[in-house]
């Protein structure tokens, strides 16, 4: 004969523990989430040590002939990938600057503006500085990313960017 | 004192005791659930700056992370451990 009633099998646990059981089971839940958030952030931070990037290697490439560009005057160009549009300006007779056309607010394309000397963004009116890329006026959040430039003999050369 | 007094002091010290562990159970909960929700805070903060390509804040959010867990099991070994 068994000792106690077969219903106590299927609740072995006292009204007056219940709640406290209950309690102390969530607790334990929310322990195993604290693990689990713990191991997704140690995840997530082993995947960022992993994949740290090293200094980029641009490759060098010829984008003008001095001759060919106007003093406040500009020209697109694609640097360093084939989709990645870039916006040489001829500042005055021996400056050359060259900004990616991409604007930091939404990347729309930014083009030159000559009687300003600004560069400008149509899509919502930003504005940045021809001479660093600085942002200017309008909602962009930092600056141009810029190409450097080096000017071998007649010719202008893209080999790098910084930003 | 009878059987029946002795039962009823028995059962109010036990109802007693159990208001206590009650209490210690309620603030370990609060404890691990303000400990969790800073666990959230940093996850998200690593998270943000691993896909922004900023590494600056992802290892020590995972440490703090992992002091956090660590807080949280002993105060939940504090609850689970028999006395």
């Amino acid at each position: 004969m068994p000792d106690s009633p077969a219903w106590k099998k299927d609740f072995p646990i006292a009204w007056t523990d219940d709640h406290f059981v209950t309690r102390r089971e969530f607790t334990k839940s929310l322990v195993l989430v604290s693990c689990a958030t713990f191991v997704a952030n140690a995840a997530v931070s082993t995947l960022g040590v992993l994949q740290e990037p090293g200094q980029p290697i641009f490759p060098e490439l010829q984008i003008a002939n001095v001759g060919t560009l106007a003093i406040g005057s500009s020209r697109v160009f694609y640097y360093p990938g084939p989709r990645d549009a870039c916006l040489l300006v001829r500042v005055d007779s021996e400056r050359f600057v060259a900004y990616s056309q991409s604007c930091t607010h939404l990347g729309c394309p930014v083009h030159f503006q000559a009687e300003t000397r600004k560069l400008y963004c149509p899509c919502h009116e930003g504005f940045f500085s021809v001479e660093d890329g600085r942002v200017l006026a309008g909602p962009p959040p930092r600056p141009l990313t810029r190409i450097l430039i080096e000017k071998k003999g007649e010719e202008l050369w893209a080999t790098g960017k910084i930003g | 004192m009878g059987y029946r007094e002795d039962r009823i002091v028995v059962r109010s010290m036990a109802s007693l005791h159990r208001a206590q562990q009650m209490t210690s159970v309620y603030a370990v909960m609060l404890c691990v659930l303000i400990l969790l929700f800073l666990q959230f805070l940093m996850l998200a903060a690593a998270l943000e700056g691993y896909l922004a390509g900023k590494q600056l804040f992802v290892l020590p959010t995972a440490i703090a992370s992992g002091i956090c867990c660590a807080l949280a099991c002993k105060l939940i070994g504090y609850v689970l451990t028999p006395r």
